[in-house]
């Protein structure tokens, strides 16, 4: 399994954002992409090539849905590239609804900045244990 | 973790995005104002109520992120609420009381402000992973959840929040040092059937210990708890303090110190099979051949548990566990007879005189290990309770001068260097005095719980009385204690207690001392000096570590 370097992060939240950058940065040590849209995500994610996208699912213009949507379609979701939605709404039945449209999982927010990163990595290691 | 990162840094930036969030909060609330103005007017615009949606679930999302937890509960609650009015048809809708929703808001962020206040503990210290415990959360209140992450965090340990049971079955790959499940986290119909069944199944793959937590005092929740599999069960509202002291202590046993065992038996092939079986489960074994040499080699073994042959070469075991009971220093070491005979009267007459439990020849390795360990343990616990402080679960006054002594007596037949520390909170009364007792207790438990996950499980750690501490520092020179007492130290300067208006830290002095320095002092003289080591920092001017010198 490759180890988990490169992650996209969209999220239209400046302050949830910056915070979320520093969690994955300084206490991940991990390589962030962040992107205040999913527009911005598919205009970026080309020359970044992450192996896992972050997605907030509620953002205004495109959310993290259409946003997957989008990048699948246009090729950049591959079997290895990971995928977690970012949501307040945590209920079974939609985290099964995010699978469904192909998020490897789900991350609750609010999030505490001192584990997201180790949240991030057992997702990662977790897709790629179902990988082998 | 980045090895470049500095975590007080980290820590500091993090503090300045939460002040930074919380000014924005005064944008949000205005915005929310103008919202609610708006509806005021036109209690069914579409428009206006999908802004407030976006708002509300902004915040709903942030909020807790940077602390306030009430907060973001609040507006989750409201966001739910204006989902529904916007999926129900204009006919139908009531309109939303908003400004009121405003006030709730505003008073929650009263509420969390002041909990950030509140008794509570936070280290400055940002956690790495790496070698410090995971612990695994199983609860299905998010909101509760968060709040325990948080508290449990400031006592070192790592969280990992599954909001159900099924969740433990996703990551096979990593797994936690200890479980903490709350007894109905599952929606599964299972779970309310047969929930002993249920949390057996889904905890099978887990060697941890597993603490259940719960709403209900009852026998059958207990008793259904430790059916489970949970080494005790903790009742909701959870004393986080507690609660941490418990999972230090539980965590700290894991990497314990070997069982000790003597076992008496003249016949060598049998003692050493028994010892080879022991050892290979990680016990320390002294194998005693000679009845007569019992007394020098409880000395030198201090055994926790004998294993012996119910029949020596002129004695009896049975004599023998009677002569151990009058010494009142071995009379409560456990003592299991092994015997060929299988004579019930026999038996019965050799519990009575003395000893614990009984094995037949041949003797079933597991049940010889497992038998050893229980009696080790249940021997361990009843010794914690009688020996151990239950605010900070360090060793009371005089156990922990018993084990100084014994330390002591130790190097004298085997020369090894041993360190004593004295230690003191600097200003104790003026925190008694500021912040009242309970704060006080809260410092003293920190201390504790700081030095447990601190030190050795063979290093032994005692609160001396009041606000003093002593500690045995096994195999361990003065040059070394001191530097391990003044990365305490500077850890526990760190930690940022909010007791009130007041947040404030604390410092600590100590003095210490080892016996190399000393080899014709007692065990006495040493604490001596390591107490005017700890006078002379205090006279210097506190918070700083001192050797002793002649």
């Amino acid at each position: 399994m490759d180890t988990l370097e490169r992650v996209m992060y969209v999220e239209d939240d400046d302050d949830i954002r910056l915070v979320a950058c520093m969690a994955l940065e300084d206490v991940g040590g991990l390589t962030v992409k962040a992107c205040s849209s999913g527009e911005q995500a598919l205009r970026d994610v080309e020359a970044f090539a992450p192996q896992m996208f972050l997605l907030d699912v509620m953002m205004p213009g495109m959310d993290g849905p259409s946003t997957l949507l989008e990048l699948s379609r246009q090729g950049y979701i591959t079997e290895a590239t990971a995928v977690a939605f970012m949501t307040a709404k945590v209920h079974p039945e939609e985290i099964a609804r995010y699978k469904k449209l192909g998020a490897t999982d789900v991350i609750a927010k609010p999030f505490d900045p001192m584990t997201l990163a180790d949240e991030v990595r057992s997702i990662w290691k977790a897709f790629n244990g179902r990988l082998n | 973790m980045a090895d470049s990162t500095n975590p007080q840094t980290f820590a500091a930036r993090l503090e300045k995005l939460a002040a930074a969030y919380s000014k924005r909060l005064a944008d949000d609330f205005s915005h929310l104002t103008m919202l609610a103005g708006q509806l005021e007017e036109d209690p069914s615009c579409t428009q206006s109520l999908q802004q407030l949606h976006a708002a509300l679930h902004s915040l709903a999302g942030s909020a807790g992120t940077f602390g306030f937890v009430q907060l973001g509960r609040q507006a989750r609650e409201q966001e739910l609420q204006v989902a529904q009015n916007l999926e129900q048809s204009c006919n139908d809708k009531q309109p939303l009381p908003v400004f009121e929703w405003i006030t709730a808001l505003q008073k929650a962020l009263k509420t969390d402000e002041s909990k950030k206040s509140a008794i509570r503990i936070e280290t400055s210290r940002a956690e790495s992973v790496g070698g410090e415990p995971v612990i695994w959360l199983v609860e299905r209140d998010t909101m509760l959840a968060e709040y325990m992450v948080q508290q449990l965090h400031s006592f070192g340990f790592h969280i990992r929040h599954l909001l159900n049971a099924e969740a433990l079955a996703h990551d096979k790959n990593s797994s936690p040092d200890l479980l903490l499940i709350d007894h109905r986290a599952s929606h599964l119909g299972a779970l309310r059937a047969d929930p002993v069944t249920f949390w057996q199944q889904h905890l099978k793959d887990f060697t941890c210990p597993v603490l259940f937590i719960g709403s209900e005092e009852s026998f059958t929740a207990r008793l259904n708890a430790l059916r489970s599999g949970g080494q005790s069960y903790f009742v909701k509202p959870l004393d986080m303090i507690n609660l941490a002291s418990y999972m230090a202590q539980l965590i700290k046993t894991k990497d314990t110190v070997p069982e000790r065992v003597m076992i008496v038996e003249d016949d060598e092939e049998l003692a050493q099979h028994l010892q080879r079986v022991l050892e290979e489960a990680g016990m320390h074994v002294a194998v005693l051949d000679r009845a007569d040499a019992l007394f020098e080699a409880m000395h030198d073994v201090n055994p926790e548990l004998i294993l012996m042959d119910l029949w020596l070469p002129d004695v009896t075991g049975t004599e023998m566990a009677a002569l151990l009971r009058q010494v009142e220093q071995w009379s409560q070491v456990p003592i299991v007879y092994l015997s060929s005979q299988s004579n019930s009267e026999l038996r019965d007459q050799a519990l009575l005189k003395g000893g614990d439990a009984f094995l037949e020849k041949p003797i079933d390795p597991d049940l010889l290990i497992n038998l050893c360990r229980s009696r080790v343990k249940q021997r361990r616990k009843l010794e914690d309770t009688q020996n151990r402080d239950s605010l900070t679960g360090l060793l009371k006054h005089a156990s922990i001068k018993e084990a100084l002594d014994y330390q002591w007596q130790l190097t004298q037949r085997k020369p090894q260097p041993f360190s004593v520390v004295m230690l003191d909170i600097d200003h104790f009364k003026a925190v008694n005095d500021t912040h009242g007792h309970a704060m006080g207790d809260v410092v003293i438990a920190a201390v504790g719980t700081l030095l447990r996950q601190r030190f050795r499980s063979t290093d032994r750690l005692g609160r001396y009385g009041g606000e003093e501490f002593t500690l045995v520092l096994v195999d361990c020179t003065a040059d070394h204690a001191e530097r391990m007492v003044n990365n305490l130290r500077e850890d526990f300067a760190a930690i940022q207690f909010t007791g009130g208006d007041n947040p404030f830290a604390c410092t600590l002095s100590a003095g210490v001392v080892d016996n190399q320095h000393f080899p014709d002092d007692t065990a006495e003289s040493l604490l001596n000096r390591a107490d005017q080591a700890l006078y002379q920092a205090k006279k210097s001017g506190r918070n700083r570590v001192c050797l002793a010198t002649d």
